[in-house]
């Protein structure tokens, strides 16, 4: 403590005998970069040399700020690692071993302090120290990420985490990327006591002290199965055989990460130089996959897609927002507004929009509640920021900032819509239009100051789906996107700004092939649904194309085809025979029980629907499929690549990463190869 | 000479049945007494009262006029004559209007007009035909032989059995008495309930549960909001230690609403958007202009009986009378709805007050009711601003006085101009009164 008296990332006093260490790494968010690492490994040298001199009885690791305890190791740090040496790699490992280690070793009671987000390394730091004590708060969160960035924990997580919680949660963890709250922290015996966010320095004080006098000793809370040794050996190998089945069902083996992680919870039983030796093999033949090189460069990507400034101007977030049209988007857009505190207004024609948006809005936020990933208070706060109208009060918009429009895809609707809304909005207030398939410029029109009008799409539904794609036309002024840009920030989604629009934008533009080639395929018979799906999730697509269409619907499927087979249709293809049966006996998909699958009434898919096939494809050829779906899938692959290029070629999205990027948070465009056009 | 509106007070509504045995009398002389606190020795220049009340002291003859025994258990003198009227849902406004008329015919200065109704404490009654029934079980019960009593005792029960359970007469010669509250509830005319009449209505000009859910939710939302200001600080004396309606329920789901079940079979009206059974009570002090002045008394709103109006419709479509009334009171003052600052109409039910504003906005509805043209919407931003019966509640007699209070209050709170009040009649009427504030 007398060595130096201030450091950059931690911020050291000693109060009460007891050495308090709050990490303040960066600021919004702590990273346990290296040089808070290292800067750790100084104080704890500090602490060995002046111990006895300033009589300290314990230490306290904590965070400055009370939502984020550590959000983990920095991406950036393992980012740079993809194509150093493995000697290099190790070498670090080793080097961040060694300041654990210390921690682990030292010479009084180490508590850790937790509040707020707790993730990764961050969470690892935490297993070294005797005891971990949690704050309520909502903000509270343990995870370990890694393995969806393709790699996996590196610090000793792997190690660590079983023996203190046991080997289900510690693959729950690791593996299924299990997030837990304090409370069922505490349960799994993860930290050793939850309290007030208030309290939570002053009891950890009181608990190290107790450590240090001998009154409380830190025990590691085995669930009880797993105490007994026979049993335990049993029960293991048995978790790590069906978790490693599960997630190889799930990731087709395009994901490694996660079997390695599973390898090196299995070395955890062995001596705990060998388990971490193990991990650091496998951290580092992790590291080397393909996966991880697209997961990380994907998250890199992703975080400079919402922090890079799209355009030449910057803007406030706005102050209020209006939302005309309560449709599945509107409502969805208006949500999300609310959930982030801004005032919306929904406008709808119709009561029973209104009403149903407002049941799914209170829906919603039940569920939340019930999560607790929120209080009630900030339930009946975000409900009271949502003002609905029904029919046309055009003028309540007259204080907005911004407007988005969800009304129906109709060119004349939209037309008297921006008409009408033109008239009473401010003059600086931005129109923003939900669609990607109607051209910006079939719009323009309809309004006389066509500088503040943009396209935002939202994918449904808008609460979940991360992507906003966001373009102007030639005359949109920098100043209305970067009104609409500020939103989609202060919304924490992430935008994609289009350099020239396109129609359907880049998600569309590519899914069109996908849909529309499989579909030809199998009206064709030249292969099966299941086939289909299969052949695409082998490939990296989260969901396969027959699946994606039962889940948004045949109609909507449908319309999709006709509007963009107007743009994208090479070859006339007649689905005259798919749309009358879809038509008639009106299957839709999912939600009418039924579509290329038919569904439980769960939603859960039971087996490949014969019936509506016999009803659809063309000739009565091999009901099973006679082309080999793989060869398939992998022409039809080529096909979106080809559209992806050519949005790139064609300037609509001059940076290829974008273009990846959209159809990944979009459509769930193979994320294990960085989407279709690859590279870094 | 000109009626002007001196101040009103309030009790809390109460859903029905949660005060253990109010009584009319002891809500009903709380606003007065609280109002002649408020005004020293006013009591002594009162001319008339004119009160309203429907179902609490008309029924027993004991208690037959109300207006009359609570005006003087508050310590209205003795002398002073006292009437009680009766014109069902719109009894409180039409007593102000009464109030009113007797001003400006000279009769009178100043008009305590009281209103009260307790629900909660309607009686159940027997029929001629059934008190006919039971009278023979009395008579035999006389009787002294045991063996022929208990004749006549088995001859009277069987009687009473066989009638009961002949479905044609259970109506009427049932063992069910017949309870006021079901009766004051339904048209006796079309022999429909009022829940049935909102339903019908809902049908027939097209108001759909969504919209009526939606007009509910509105209701306690701003009630809530208004509660949570103490907006209604100023018209509230507290009963009982309880100073808020109660009725209101705070963070309303909107989802909790859409859950309830229709009261009728196929229907759409349900508990929720309905308006609520309720008690409480309500006095307003009406005096002339020169009154006023000469007495320094405040003047809180102006109104006048030519200003009124009270039509009739169709019984078995009650709810649609104030459109009538509406109509005609813009007719006579030459105003339009624009003009209007607030609307107070009563929410009896929500398919009604959205009814309302179907009929008066389309031109299709009003050809086919014989109005000659459509005026506008009723349903907007100005409309029961701080919510209404549906979240506070409907003592049947008593929120027409409300009404009159709470837009002559709401007007000063934003400094306008007109108000109109407004309420659908049980039996096929519907009265509106303008309230001017200058």
């Amino acid at each position: 403590m007398r060595g130096r008296q201030s450091w950059r990332f931690w911020k050291v006093s000693l109060e009460g005998g007891i050495a308090m260490l709050r990490l303040d790494s960066a600021p919004r968010q702590n990273v346990l970069h290296g040089k808070a690492l290292y800067e750790l490994d100084d104080i704890l040298q500090d602490i060995r040399e002046w111990q006895s001199i300033d009589k300290i009885k314990g230490i306290v690791i904590a965070s400055a700020k009370e939502t984020s305890f550590c959000a983990g190791a920095d991406i950036n740090e393992i980012w740079a690692l993809r194509d150093a040496s493995d000697e290099k790699v190790s070498e670090l490992l080793n080097r961040a071993r060694k300041i654990f280690q210390g921690l682990l070793d030292a010479p009084v009671p180490t508590v850790a302090a937790i509040s707020g987000e707790c993730l990764g390394g961050g969470l690892e730091l935490t297993l070294f120290c005797d005891m971990r004590i949690a704050s309520n708060q909502i903000k509270t969160r343990f995870e370990l990420p890694e393995t969806k960035l393709g790699v996996i924990p590196g610090f000793g997580g792997t190690q660590f985490l079983p023996r203190t919680v046991g080997f289900r949660t510690a693959l729950e963890m690791i593996v299924g990327g299990k997030a837990l709250d304090a409370k069922s922290a505490l349960r799994a015996g993860l930290v050793d006591r939850v309290v007030e966010q208030g309290e939570l320095i002053n009891e950890a004080k009181k608990v190290v002290l107790q450590l240090a006098s001998g009154e409380l000793r830190a025990a590691h809370s085995l669930p009880r199965v797993e105490r007994i040794p026979v049993l335990r050996s049993l029960l293991r190998a048995y978790m790590l055989r069906a978790t490693k089945k599960m997630t190889l069902a799930k990731t087709k083996g395009n994901y490694p990460a996660f079997i390695f992680a599973c390898d090196a919870v299995a070395n955890s039983t062995k001596s705990i130089d060998r388990g971490w030796t193990k991990e650091r093999e496998l951290f580092i033949k992790s590291l080397r996959t393909s996966a991880a090189r697209s997961c990380m460069s994907i998250f890199l990507i992703q975080q400079e897609a919402r922090s890079c400034q799209w355009v030449s101007e910057t803007a406030d977030a706005p102050k209020k927002v209006g939302v005309i049209g309560a449709g599945l988007m509107g409502r969805g857009i208006a949500y999300v507004l609310a959930l982030r505190g801004i005032p919306v207004i929904i406008q709808d024609l119709s009561a029973k929009s209104i009403h149903d948006s407002l049941i799914f809005f209170e829906s919603l936020l039940k569920k939340s509640v019930k999560r607790g990933k929120m209080t009630q208070e900030d339930a009946s706060r975000t409900m009271g920021l949502i003002t609905h109208k029904v029919g046309e009060h055009y003028e309540e918009f007259r204080d907005c900032d911004l407007v988005v429009e969800a009304v129906i895809e109709d060119v004349d609707v939209k037309h008297k819509v921006l008409g009408k809304l033109e008239n009473v909005v401010r003059p600086d207030a931005v129109i923003a239009t939900n669609t990607s398939s109607i051209p910006l410029e079939e719009l323009t029109p309809a309004l006389r100051d066509v500088t503040r009008f943009l396209a935002m799409h939202f994918f449904n539904p808008v609460h979940m789906m991360d992507l906003v794609e966001m373009a102007g036309h030639e005359h949109t002024s920098p100043r209305a996107m970067a009104v609409a840009l500020a939103a989609v920030r202060v919304m924490r989604k992430t935008p994609v700004v289009l350099d020239k629009a396109c129609p359907g934008f880049i998600v569309n533009a590519v899914l069109f092939p996908y849909l529309s080639l499989s579909l030809q395929a199998l009206l064709d018979g030249e292969a099966s649904p299941d086939a289909l799906d299969g052949a695409f999730k082998k490939l990296g697509m989260v969901m396969g194309p027959m699946e994606t269409l039962d889940l948004v619907g045949l109609d909507t499927g449908i319309n999709v085809l006709k509007v963009l087979g107007r743009c994208y249709q090479r070859e006339p293809y007649d689905y005259s025979r798919f749309i009358k049966a879809v038509g008639e006996n009106k299957i839709l998909g999912q939600k009418t029980g039924g579509g290329f699958y038919l569904y439980d009434k769960r939603g859960k898919r039971v087996k490949v629907n014969d019936v509506f096939l016999a009803m659809i494809r063309h000739s009565k050829a091999d009901p099973a499929g006679s082309a080999d779906a793989d060869a398939l899938a992998g022409i039809i692959y080529e096909q979106m690549r080809i559209s992806a290029q050519k949005l790139v070629s064609g300037g609509f999205c001059k940076q290829p990463k974008f273009v990846d990027l959209a159809c990944i948070l979009g459509a769930g465009v193979t994320p294990n190869r960085r989407g279709l056009l690859g590279g870094e | 000479m000109t009626a002007v509106l001196i101040d009103g007070r309030r009790t809390p509504f109460f859903k029905a049945g949660t005060l253990a045995g109010v009584d009319a009398v002891e809500i009903g002389t709380t606003p007065i007494k609280a109002l002649l606190k408020r005004y020293d020795g006013i009591e002594k220049h009162i001319d008339w009262v004119v009160g309203s009340n429907l179902g609490n002291g008309v029924l027993p003859p004991g208690g037959s006029n109300m207006a009359r025994i609570i005006a003087t258990l508050s310590g209205v003198p003795k002398d002073i004559p006292a009437v009680t009227v009766n014109i069902n849902c719109a009894s409180g406004l039409h007593a102000a209007i009464y109030a009113a008329r007797l001003i400006e015919l000279g009769e009178a200065n100043l008009v305590l007009v009281p209103s009260v109704e307790v629900m909660s404490d309607y009686t159940a009654v027997f029929g001629r035909q059934q008190r006919a029934l039971y009278e023979k079980m009395l008579a035999a019960s006389r009787i002294k032989n045991p063996v022929k009593q208990m004749a006549g005792v088995l001859g009277a029960q069987m009687k009473i059995w066989m009638r009961g359970h002949r479905p044609l007469l259970k109506k009427n010669f049932g063992y069910e008495p017949i309870w006021m509250l079901m009766t004051g509830l339904s048209d006796p005319i079309s022999g429909m309930g009022m829940d049935k009449i909102a339903d019908l209505i809902a049908i027939e000009f097209g108001v759909s549960r969504e919209e009526q859910d939606l007009f509910a939710y509105e209701s306690h939302r701003k009630a809530e909001a208004a509660q949570r200001v103490k907006k209604f600080a100023d018209e509230i004396v507290p009963f009982r230690g309880i100073s808020d309606d109660n009725g209101v329920r705070h963070n309303q789901e909107l989802s909790k609403l859409a859950s309830l079940r229709p009261l009728n079979r196929g229907g759409t009206v349900t508990a929720g958007n309905a308006s609520q059974v309720s008690d409480g009570a309500c006095a307003l002090l009406i005096a002339s202009e020169e009154f006023a002045a000469a007495h320094g008394l405040p003047v809180l709103a102006e109104f006048s009986s030519g200003k009124s109006s009270t039509k009739g419709c169709e019984p078995s479509l009650m709810g649609i009378g104030p459109v009538f009334a509406i109509h005609d009171l813009l007719k006579k003052t030459g105003l339009s709805l624009n003009d209007i600052d607030l609307l107070e109409s009563n929410e009896a039910f929500a398919s009604v007050v959205l009814a309302q504003d179907k009929i008066l906005s389309s031109q299709t509805l009003c050809d086919r009711l014989g109005i000659s043209h459509p005026i506008g919407n009723t349903v907007t931003d100005k409309l029961n601003v701080n919510g209404g019966g549906i979240a506070m509640g409907h003592p049947v007699a008593v929120s027409g006085s409300r009404l009159v209070l709470t837009t002559a209050l709401e007007l000063r709170r934003r400094n306008s101009e007109l108000g109109i009040v407004t309420l659908c009649i049980g039996g096929g009427q519907g009265e509106a009164l303008l309230v001017e504030r200058r």
